[in-house]
């Protein structure tokens, strides 16, 4: 039997159809607001993000997370939320009845509309909320104008 | 036909729990965002545990956006083994979740019985 030598030619790489339709299908999730890495592992704490007035309020329960743990970054007109929460069980926790707290890491970046002041960000967290305040720049807040009288 | 008070039409969601038993105790770890430490009620009766937890309300006025957060109060009923210390159930609360230790009556905890 002879040995042909395998050549790395297009033709005879049905492979590389494959991998465009990967990287196609890649850049398609990475369009979709929606955290795919939660989907498997991790999990995914449920927030809310509230337009007020002045400022765009983002909370999130995050019940067990130290503050160093978590991790607020602002780029342009999106905010990243980023945090991890680990389990350790104790030696003695032999007999597990119920785990239905999640652990892991997340992560979520939102686009904010009508974008922020990214020098006066604040976050806080308390009771396990993280309640970050992204404050509207002064341009986009509501202003009255008055008519001028003739 | 009853009227309905507001206590009663109030909306509750469960908790998620974890509940480990030790050799000398059992452990519950409810996950509570958004409670205070003194709005949270721990009830023993007729052999069971009620866990009651009342939520911060939603402060400020505004549009949500997003809305995944439950803004409901807590509630967990639990039932309680003979084997539990219904006397000297504890709870620490930290970061949102409340934990409760319920340790187990003496003729329920392991002992080694030393062969002579």
């Amino acid at each position: 039997m002879a040995l042909v030598r395998w050549r790395n030619s297009g033709d005879l790489m049905p492979w590389s159809a494959f991998s465009d339709l990967q990287s196609e299908m890649n850049k398609l999730m990475e369009g979709f607001p929606c955290d795919w890495n939660a989907l498997g592992r991790g999990w995914r704490p449920a927030m809310d993000l509230v337009e007020t007035e002045d400022a765009y309020v983002l909370e999130a329960d995050v019940p067990g997370v130290r503050s160093e743990d978590l991790h607020i970054e602002t780029i342009d007109n999106a905010v990243t939320v980023r945090g991890k929460r680990e389990y350790h069980l104790k030696e003695t926790d032999r007999n597990v009845h119920r785990l239905e707290n999640r652990y892991g890491e997340f992560q979520r970046t939102f686009e904010v509309p009508g974008g922020f002041d990214g020098d006066k960000v604040k976050a806080e967290l308390r009771d396990g909320v993280l309640r970050v305040t992204l404050p509207k720049r002064e341009s986009a807040k509501p202003k009255r104008i008055e008519l001028s009288e003739n | 036909m009853t009227t309905a008070t507001a206590q009663e039409t109030r909306q509750y969601i469960m908790p998620r729990v974890n509940i480990v038993e030790e050799p000398e105790q059992v452990r519950i770890e409810a996950e509570l965002a958004g409670v205070e430490k003194d709005k949270v009620e721990l009830e023993v009766k007729d052999g069971e545990l009620t866990l009651l937890a009342r939520r911060a309300g939603a402060n400020g006025k505004g549009v949500y956006l997003l809305r995944e957060r439950t803004p409901a109060d807590y509630r967990r009923v639990f039932t309680l083994s003979k084997a539990i210390d219904t006397a000297n159930i504890n709870a620490t609360m930290k970061d949102g979740v409340v934990t409760i230790t319920l340790p187990k009556v003496k003729a329920y905890q392991p002992r080694t019985i030393e062969v002579k």
